[in-house]
């Protein structure tokens, strides 16, 4: 941490868009809370008395002076209010836009607009939820006249989504300590960090197991004459020989693939539980299991993608979500746009009530009817459980995801982890696919899985 | 069966982020330290500086004072080690006991106020320091506030000094207790009632 | 208050008057008597005074913690809530404890099942029976006819927990030893694979 005063802050060499740092806010929005009486000085009234009163007793003026000097703290504690904190705050962020993991700087600069000096004023930077400080307090203490302005810089750790500063909280004090009020300040446009992880490039080939092409409940033509020709496509490394078009090949020198109709690409929805229950771990500084939702839910999709398949994203949970399954590099770059920044699934929860019934029918209206389910919920509760299973009877396939964010030390924690480990079994044993996966690699997992389940 | 075909090569330029979407680094116990809450050095030093005088200036005294001030001397390293108000509230009780003891034992005035004011200061900074800790912590910038703090706090104590002494050399030999008693009564009665 | 401070007031003048003008000091000063009680009043007055307020609470603004992440809820935590009370005072703990009780015994009746290959009511007798596991203490707790062993009841009067809680922790060592064998995973065996898949 810098030990300068007043530096600036402009040493970082990064762009600073979006956030002004010149002009003045001029709607800041200051709210300043009642003031209140800290104590310290109680017992020094007593303690004069008492002093002047052994002094007089004693006829000892030296402690009838001491006591004297004493009232005068008292006096001095006594006079005087706490001032509300007229701050203009700037925050500057070193990086709009960074990668999951980067370090971004941020400096926040708070001048005294008032005409009162500020004599003992503490602040504490409203940091977003979301996001976690590895250097640094945000936090100063300083003394300013009218006028006078402090600097000071933190650094935080990105990390997927949209993050939003906070308000920036003032605490001041009468020059003795006595009185103590508290100011919460917004500046007029607040900072913000978005940070949009890549989607996982190559795909993973496991995750493509995940959707299945040959599902029971689509019409399909199965055998015989029945399985007619579809439509050919370009021919992709590793596609069956058996099923080139090998007369294209003889007439043009081409090389394409005959899809047949059984063959047709798979509607997928991926279904991110983001419910406030969902927003769990294995402790509490941990990853969450909408993180790791979210994360998996990115691999997929990629990897879905590039199989053919079109593929969609919804969030169950109190915020609408919902990306209708589609394909194509604009697809592409929208659902890398919602995993990373929706609300539905943003870092903290919102904390708006969730109505199950309603989600579930608005859910069912978008759902095409061909459509299968990849739902990727930590199954802490029986409602995700039935959920799945009511989805799964409305005619849709569904694979539940589960990332593993229980934890085994108190007695609750290991029953929870007991009872989450009973609904997979009880999802397997009504037929619906469960995969799981804690901390390993989500491919692997789900290779292991999809190795069982083929033929 | 899936059709098996090896990865397709990455669509655009970009070298696949090793981590992706998948794992931040951000679960390393480095990436979270606890707030560091103990009190700025500055205060506890200044602290311990005053409250060093104030023995000093009591030892002129009388020896007996000296080591309750210089008792009171510990308990505010030690309230400001173990940041606990309580302790510091003790500490300077003790001091003010070790002050009366100096001053029945027929200390000089000066040396009393000066003890006096010095242990004010000791156990103001080092409270002040304790609040600012645990608020702001000391990985932050604290120096300027906490030198304000101790400068307005000795202001006081000097101004107050400077008007009792003044009074006291004005009525010079003349021993006027009652009348001290009579203004200090009066000036606590305003003092609470100013509030 | 307006009087009080009229009286602080007048007291603080005639108090500087005294002190500088003698004559005036010499006609103030009452009898020593007088001035040590007043004194002493002052010294036990003060004494009072300082040592209440002692005691009033110091109070200060907390800004919180916005430095870290927001913690995330651990799966558990309300359960544990849960044992807390039921393990704590006897009378309000009752709900708490039922409810735990029921949740246990859900589990340990699937996990007998699933261990023995037996069906669910099956698996039910032999947790009313106590006879699913070797730790008398968690057959006790889930069974309603047998009694926690003696050693149990012991400890719990000499520590002062509930019985209670021993009887929870040692039936859920005991689940845990069930859950042990069937490692988690993506199925075990075949079974899960297998059973009703919708997949050919």
């Amino acid at each position: 941490m810098s030990e300068d005063d007043g530096a600036a802050t402009t040493d970082e060499s990064a762009t600073t868009e979006g956030v002004s740092t010149t002009d003045e806010p001029a709607t800041t929005e200051r709210r300043a809370l009642r003031e209140a009486e800290t104590g310290r000085w109680d017992g020094v009234r007593g303690a004069a008395l008492a002093l002047v009163g052994v002094g007089v007793v004693t006829r000892r003026p030296g402690l009838v002076l001491l006591g004297a000097v004493g009232v005068g703290y008292a006096l001095y504690a006594g006079v005087g209010e706490a001032p509300a904190a007229t701050l203009d705050v700037t925050r500057t962020v070193s990086d709009v836009t960074p990668e999951p993991g980067d370090e971004v700087t941020v400096a926040v600069r708070a001048r005294n607009a008032g005409d009162a000096p500020l004599a003992d004023l503490r602040l504490v930077d409203g940091v977003p939820p979301g996001l976690a400080v590895v250097d640094g307090p945000a936090r100063v203490a300083t003394a300013l006249r009218p006028g006078a302005s402090v600097a000071f810089e933190y650094v935080v750790r990105a990390s997927r989504g949209e993050h939003e500063w906070e308000a920036l909280t003032a605490v001041t004090r009468t020059p003795s300590g006595s009185r103590e009020r508290t100011t919460e300040i917004d500046p007029a446009e607040p900072a913000r960090v978005v940070c949009t992880p890549e989607l996982a490039a190559g795909g993973d080939l496991p995750l493509r197991g995940l959707t299945t092409r040959y599902h029971g409940r689509m019409p399909t033509d199965v055998g015989g004459a029945g399985v007619e020709f579809h439509a050919t496509r370009e021919y992709r490394r590793g596609d069956p020989l058996k099923r080139v078009d090998w007369n294209r090949r003889a007439r043009t020198g081409e090389l394409a693939t005959v899809e047949l109709r059984k063959e047709r690409a798979a509607t997928v929805v991926l279904l991110i539980d983001a419910r406030e229950s969902a927003y769990a771990a294995a402790e509490p500084e941990g990853r969450t299991a909408v993180e790791a939702g979210v994360g998996a839910a990115g691999q997929a999709f990629r990897a879905l993608l590039d199989g053919g398949d079109r593929v969609g994203i919804a969030a169950l949970g109190p915020v609408d979500c919902w990306l209708a399954p589609g394909a194509g590099t604009a697809h592409a770059a929208e659902g890398r746009e919602t995993l990373a920044t929706d609300p539905a699934v943003a870092p903290t929860p919102s904390g708006d009530r969730f109505y199950r019934s309603r989600w579930l029918r608005r859910f069912r209206r978008r759902l095409p009817a061909d459509a299968q389910v990849l739902f990727f919920t930590p199954l802490v509760d029986d409602s995700a459980a039935s959920l799945a299973r009511r989805i799964d009877a409305h005619g849709h396939l569904v694979t539940v995801l589960s990332p593993d964010v229980t934890a085994s030390g108190t007695t609750g924690e290991r029953l929870a982890a007991f009872e989450r480990r009973e609904r997979l079994r009880e999802l397997r044993s009504a037929g619906i696919r469960a995969v799981e996966w804690d901390g390993e690699s989500f491919p692997v997992a789900v290779a292991r899985a999809t190795a069982r389940w083929s033929p | 069966m899936v059709a098996v075909s090896s990865e397709a090569p990455p669509a655009d330029g970009d070298e696949a982020r090793g981590e992706g979407p998948v794992g931040d680094a951000s679960t390393d116990p480095v990436d979270r330290p606890e707030r560091d809450a103990r009190p700025p050095a500055l205060a506890v030093v200044l602290s311990l500086v005053a409250a060093g005088v104030a023995s000093l200036a009591a030892l002129l005294a009388a020896p007996l004072g000296g080591v309750l001030l210089g008792g009171a001397t510990v308990a505010l390293a030690a309230g400001s080690l173990r940041r606990s108000h309580r302790l510091l509230s003790w500490a300077a009780g003790i001091g003010v006991v070790g002050l009366a003891v100096a001053g029945y034992r027929g200390g000089g005035v000066e040396a009393l106020l000066v003890g006096g004011v010095a242990l004010a200061l000791a156990w103001d900074v080092a409270d002040h320091g304790l609040s600012v800790g645990e608020q702001v912590g000391r990985g932050a910038r604290t120096r300027r506030n906490v030198a304000v703090h101790a400068g307005a706090t000795l202001l006081a104590g000097a101004l107050s000094v400077g008007v009792v002494y003044g009074v006291y050399r004005a009525a010079a030999g003349s021993r006027p207790v009652a009348a001290l008693a009579l203004l200090l009564f009066g000036a606590v009665v305003l003092a609470s009632a100013l509030r | 208050m307006r009087p009080l401070v009229a009286v602080g007031v007048a007291a603080v003048a005639v108090g500087f008057v005294a002190a500088v003008d003698r004559g005036v000091a010499s006609a103030l000063d009452p009898s020593t008597t007088v001035v040590t009680l007043i004194g002493a009043l002052g010294v036990v007055q003060g004494v009072r005074y300082a040592n209440a307020r002692r005691d009033r609470e110091r109070r200060a603004a907390d800004p919180g913690d916005p430095e870290r992440r927001a913690p995330a809820t651990v799966p558990g935590a309300a359960l544990d809530e849960r044992v807390g009370r039921a393990t704590g005072s006897a009378l309000r703990g009752h709900r708490a404890r039922r409810e735990l009780r029921d949740r246990t015994r859900e589990l340990a009746v699937a996990a007998v099942a699933r261990d023995r290959n037996v069906p669910a009511e099956a698996a039910a007798d032999l947790v009313e029976d106590g006879e699913w596991t070797d730790d008398a203490t968690a057959a006790a707790f889930l069974s309603r006819g047998s009694a926690y062993p003696v050693r149990v009841r012991l400890r719990a009067v000499v520590s002062g927990s509930s019985r209670y809680g021993f009887g929870l922790r040692a039936t859920v060592d005991a689940i845990g030893r069930l859950e042990g064998d069937g490692e988690r995973g993506d199925g075990e065996g075949g079974n899960d694979g297998g059973s009703g898949a919708s997949d050919e």
